[in-house]
Parts: structure tokens; sequence; C-alpha cells
């Protein structure tokens, strides 16, 4: 036993030698439990951008207002008089990611629903959220029984009778809740979640891979024997990356079949928006890679760095849950992570056929990401050399 | 007979010297690993670069490769100035790490190949290349073996093989025979000198101080300073005279007693012979006298007493131990 108490101890100087790996074994689960702690801690849908067009303007059309106005799921936007233009601009804005609802007040729902008339309230959801679309439809359903125990009461109150079947179920309930379910009308969750697992594939792949690289070289000191060769920090880089990138397409089309294959995943994105994105996240998350493992001293301070930046990064992303189901105080560390742009452009652009215009600004954080990170990649290794 | 591997040196510079620097320094934090380093290398000589563990040796071949900056100094490797013409070093010299520096994974010719396609040698060229360095290092019958399988000697040869793969002109080679058996060593040098007198300049460091008697000229470090540069017969000629042998039954006895007398700078024990280094050149039969005296009084005593031709080891021992004056 007294030689287990040696190399214990011997592991222990190691660790204490390698202050950076100490101080990961000893900040990281604490990191890891304030980040997951916040963000999923608290699943709950919240102020999901709404808008209601109410074309009635009478005295339901108000009580659903009131009653979206009143919740908390909805972050409502209330348009009066509307039109059919107003309409097809939800439509777009609905696509687009803007809103995550709309509600359509018909003209005349009061007065038909007074009558004991059948009147219809549309709702349109984004139903590629998965999470979203159960919690707006169960909102407004409530909504609605309330307002037709109401409406069937007043009814009563007048005179009770009804010629029909027919006739009396219109008047227990006359306003009839009519939903549509865009662009995932089976509600799927894999539609929702299969993007966002992707994404996490090739970030684990492309930052763990990367970033062992080129502290490998460092570790075997043939990074100095490639600094004596005419290349360039620039080449290195680009030399460096180029097989992974090449690699990590390949990963990226076997998934994609496999989510099509396996779960019936709706691939039917615009391919250049599809490729914009892809292309664009890998570069960008290879990039960060290069900067973990030149900063590295080896192998294994690398993959803790990798670890650093991956997790937080799969938590705060979006991936599995959509980040508007995270408190405001963790969301703007999400958008440090290329991921966020990944999943939420990748799904909308497999699901919701968005454009390249549709997306830009995540098309832009992307980029700019590479930008930094390939910048950053190039100055290191050409100071790091001295 | 010198095959084309060995032409690397084809160029007409004005400027002669292989390596120039001038006052060439390094610190790390606060230790001075190299300072204020002076030293000519000629062109198309071996150069043997001496001196203890922790010298200073890698360091200054570092900076002359382009690896490290140097903190102080300048220094011009193969004609271009080190801090701006690193392109044009990186084409004109090679360099073989101390520690083996290849990728273990990887058989011997696809690193051969790798390190000459970064410098544009590729094709058929390579195909030649490989041909011709392979046989010249009498390597061919490892081509296929990965690099990390390799015994030491052979590791030592893949690794110049790939220092030379775009025939520089000026080689720096760190402790190349480090680990190497004598036969081995032997046919390394065999191909040095041939390289030499293909036109290549070679900068070897090396801790075999038979080796460093076979260069041109030789520079000794001590404690990140040049203490001494010369051919190796010029540096030992200092300590002619001042080299007495005493055959010695009793070496410890005699050694320590020897040593106490005034004006002997070092004993060294070769078994039963001691090397006395005096501080200054003395008549050896003047000082037989004083050292049997000695001896005998240390109940020790000296068989026989005689002068004894200085080698590079005197030199270099009496330096680390701070004891010879530098010139
Ligand atoms: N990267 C570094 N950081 C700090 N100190 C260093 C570094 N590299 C070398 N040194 C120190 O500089 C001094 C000179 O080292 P160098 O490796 O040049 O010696 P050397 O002559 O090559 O020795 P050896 O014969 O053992 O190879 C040593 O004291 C060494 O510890
Ligand atoms: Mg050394």
């Amino acid at each position: 036993m007294r030689n287990v108490y040696h190399l214990a101890l011997k592991e222990f100087l190691h660790l204490w030698r390698d202050r950076r790996t100490l101080v990961f074994l000893l900040l990281m689960p604490s990191i890891m439990t304030v980040l997951f702690g916040y963000a999923i801690g608290n699943p709950k849908v919240t102020a999901l951008p709404t808008r209601v067009l109410d074309r009635d303007g009478g005295r339901i059309g108000s009580e659903y207002v009131e009653a979206i106005g009143g919740s908390l799921t909805f972050r409502p936007e209330v348009v009066e008089d509307a039109t059919e233009d107003d309409v097809a601009r939800a439509e777009e804005d609905l696509r687009t990611n803007r809103l995550a609802a709309f509600v359509v007040l018909p003209e005349g729902l009061t007065r038909d629903a007074d009558e004991g008339r059948p009147a219809k309230v549309r709702v349109v959801v984004d139903a590629s959220d998965t999470f979203a679309a159960p919690a707006i439809l169960r909102e407004l359903a409530s909504t609605t029984v309330q307002q037709n125990s109401f409406l069937a009461a007043n009814l009563r109150v007048r005179d009770g009778k009804a010629r029909t079947t027919e006739d009396g179920l219109h008047q227990v309930a006359p306003v009839e809740l009519a939903h549509e379910l865009r662009f995932n009308p089976d509600l799927k969750t894999q539609n929702f979640v299969m993007p966002g697992v992707i994404g996490l594939i090739l970030q684990l792949l492309t930052v763990i891979v990367m970033s062992t690289s080129i502290a490998r070289e460092r570790e075997r000191g043939t990074m100095d024997q490639l600094a004596v060769t005419p290349l360039t920090p620039a080449e290195i880089f680009v030399g460096k990356l180029l097989p992974y990138f090449l690699i990590s397409l390949v990963v990226t089309v076997n998934v994609m079949v496999l989510a099509w294959w396996l779960f019936g995943v709706s691939l039917s994105g615009h391919l250049p928006v599809v490729a914009a994105l892809v292309v664009s996240f890998i570069l960008g998350s290879l990039g960060v890679g290069q900067v973990i493992s030149i900063v590295s001293r080896n192998q294994s301070q690398a993959v803790q760095l990798a670890v650093f930046f991956i997790l937080p990064a799969f938590v705060l992303s979006g991936a599995f849950t959509p980040i508007e189901t995270q408190p405001e105080a963790v969301r703007p560390i999400a958008y440090l992570f290329p991921l966020t742009y990944f999943c939420r452009g990748f799904r909308a652009a497999l699901l919701r056929q968005a454009t390249m215009a549709d997306l830009r600004v995540d098309l832009a954080a992307m980029a700019l990401f590479v930008l930094v990170a390939f910048g950053a990649s190039v100055l290191l290794l050409r100071s790091r050399r001295d | 007979m010198v095959g084309t591997v060995l032409s690397g040196a084809a160029d007409g510079g004005a400027d002669d010297a292989a390596v120039d620097t001038s006052g060439l320094s390094r610190r790390f934090g606060s230790l001075d690993a190299v300072s204020g380093l002076d030293l000519r290398v000629e062109r198309g000589q071996i150069f043997g670069f001496l001196g203890p563990n922790g010298a200073g040796k890698t360091t200054t071949i570092k900076m002359l490769c382009g690896l490290l900056e140097p903190t102080g100094g300048s220094a011009r490797v193969a004609g271009c100035d080190i801090r701006r013409d690193r392109a044009a070093i990186k084409r004109a010299t090679g360099y073989m790490a101390q520690a083996f520096s290849l990728y273990p994974d990887l058989t011997s010719e696809e690193n051969f190949r790798f390190f000459g396609g970064v410098y544009g040698i590729q094709g058929r060229e390579a195909d030649r290349r490989l041909e011709e360095v392979f046989s010249q290092l009498d390597i061919e019958g490892i081509r296929r073996t990965e690099a990390g399988a390799l015994s030491g000697g052979w590791k030592q040869r893949l690794a110049l093989a790939c220092a030379l793969v775009h025939s520089p002109r000026l080689l720096f080679l760190d402790e190349p025979t480090a680990g190497v058996d004598p036969s081995q060593r032997q046919r390394m040098w065999d191909f040095l000198y041939e390289l030499c007198e293909g036109g290549t300049s070679l900068f070897v460091t090396t801790h075999y101080l038979d080796e460093a008697e076979r260069c041109h000229s030789v520079g000794f470090m001590l404690g990140g300073r040049l203490i001494a540069q010369g051919p190796p017969a010029t540096l030992r000629e200092r300590l002619r005279h001042r080299l007495v042998g005493a055959e010695v039954q009793r070496v410890v006895e005699a050694t320590r007693a020897l040593r106490g007398l005034t004006g002997v700078s070092d004993v060294t024990i070769h078994g039963h012979e001691l090397r006395v280094l005096f501080e200054a050149p003395v008549d050896w039969e003047a000082a037989a006298g004083r050292l049997h005296e000695v001896a005998e009084g240390a109940g020790a005593p000296l068989r026989r007493v005689y002068p004894l031709e200085p080698t590079l080891e005197d030199l270099f021992i009496g330096y680390a131990r701070g004891h010879a004056t530098a010139a």
C-alpha cells in the first residue's frame, strides 16, 4: 500500500506543477454548476413574440387581446383593424423567426358568437420550435374555453333553445380555435432537436480534433522542425485546418443523411444557405480549436481547454432547448458561441426554408467569428515561435 | 566519390562566413543563457561547438535557425541577417534538433517526402533526392519503417537525411551522435566529411571530444560565453608544457595531495595515470622532484613522472572547472 501512496503523491505533484490543469479541475465544476443551473433549471417558455391581428374590434376580440397580454407566455403586439396585408406580413415574420405565432380574430367575431353562430379564431404557430408551439396552443385553448363558457351562459339566459344538435353545440361553444401548425405540422421533436444535435456533433468533433493537432506537434518537438522550414504561420494554419475541414464536411453530410433516414428529419432547406451555415460554422470552430491548440503546452491541456469551451456552448447555445427559454442573465453569454448562431440558423434553414437574407445576422456573426479565430491563430503562431 | 547530394554549396555571396555573430545574447528571465557571443564560422568547414550541459549551445543554434528571438546582438547566417532575412536563411540552412523530432507514426520515406514537399521538392525531383540521400546515408533498408520504431543510430541518420532534403549550404546539427554507438558514430562522421567536401558548412555540437578533434575549428562555450575559439591543434597548444603525467598505484591519495600543490591547476585520474595540469608552463623535469616529494609525503609514491601531449579533453575539463585561463 505504501507504493500506492507514493504514486498518488507523485500525481499530486504533477497537478501542482501543471497549474492550468489544477485550476481547470477546481474551477470547471463550479462554473458548470452555475451555468447548467441557470440555463436548464427553469425551462419555462415565456415572452414568445406573438402578434394579434384584430379584425373584429368587438368585445371578444378585446377579451383575447387582454388574455394574451396577461399571460407570461406571450410578448404580444396588437394590430388593430388588421387587413389581409397584415396577415400576409405576419406569415412572413413567422417564417423569418420574428414571430413565434400570430392570432387572427376574424371580422364579426363578437357579433357571430353572440348570435350563437360558429366563429373561428385562427392561430398560426411556428411548430419548428416544439417547445413553444404546444405552450402557445395550450394558453389560447384555455382562453377560448373560458370565452365559450361565458357565451354559452349568455345564450342560455336569452332563451336556452336549440332546434338541432349542431345548433346546440354552437350555442354551448360558439368560438372554435382553429390552429394551423407551420413548418413542422406533426410537431415532431426531432425536427427541432436534430439540427441542434448536428451542431453539437460538429462542435465536438472540430474543436477537440483541431485543438490537439498543434499541441501534438509541440509535444513531439516537431513544431520546431516545421518552424525552420519555409512554411509561414499562415501556411501552417491552413495546412493544419484543411484536412479536418474536409472530414467535418463529410461528417456533416453523413449525420444529416442519418437524421433524415432514421428520424425523417426535414432537410428541405436551400442548399447554398445550408452550405454557407455549415462551412462558416465548421471554419469558426476549427479556428477556435487552433487557438486552443496554440496556447496549450501539450495535448492534455488542449483537450481540457476544448472542453472548457464546448460544455458551456452545449448548455447555452439552444441546441436542445430554445435559447428563449433561458433566463436573461445567461443569454448574452450564449451569443459568444458560434454554435448559438448555427443552431438557430440551421433550424431556420432546414425547417423554414430561410434565405441568405433571413439569416444575414447569424451568418455575419459566424463569419466574424471565423475572422477573429483565424487572425488570432496566425498572430499567435507567429509570436509563439519566438 | 561525393555525389550530387552533397553539392549544396554553390553560391557567390560577398560574405565569406557561414555564421558571423556579434554580441548575440539571449536571456530567459534572469538567466543569461547566451551572452555577448562573437562567433565566426568559415564557410566550407566543420565547426565543433563545445561546452558542458547548459552552456548555451542549443540556445545559440535556435537563435541562428530563427527558432528563438535573440534578446541582444546580431548575427548573419549564410550571409543573411537573422532578423531580416529569415526566409532566405530557412532555404539555405538545415537543422537537426537535439531531441528526435520527426513524425514517429510516419515511415522514413514519408517523413523525408513530407519535409521535401515543404521545401517545394516534389515528384521526380523528390524521388531522385530520396534515392540519393537514402543511399548516401545507407538507410534504404528502413524506408518503410515507422520512424518511431527505429533505434538510436538509425533515427539520427534519418533525421540527418530529412535535414538534408533541400541541399542546405549550412547544416546545424545539435548533438547528432548522442546515444549512438561508436561504429555508427564513425559512419556519421564519415558522412559529415563527405558533406563538407561537397561544400556544405557544418555547425555541430557534441560532447565527444574525439569528435571535436576532427573539426576544422571549435568553439568552447561556458556559462553562456564563448571562452575559446580556434582549430583544435591551436587550442591544444595552450596546454603545451603545462601537462605532466605521473604513474601511481594509490591514485586517490596522490590526487588529493597533488591538487594541494601551489602552481597545480587540476589533476585528473586516468587509470593509474594522473594528468597534472599546471597553471603556467613548467619544465617537467624540474617539477618532477616536487611531485615525487609531495606524493611520497601522502603515502602514495609516484612510480614515474613524464611529459604529456595535451588533448582537447584536458582543455575542456580545465575550462569546465574554471581553472584554465581564457585567452
Ligand atoms: N525555454 C527556456 N526557458 C528557460 N530557460 C531555458 C530555456 N531554454 C534553455 N534554458 C536555459 O538556458 C541555459 C542554456 O541551455 P541550452 O539548452 O542552450 O544548453 P546546452 O548547451 O544546449 O546544454 P546541453 O549540452 O545539455 O544540450 C540552460 O541553463 C537552460 O536551462
Ligand atoms: Mg543542447
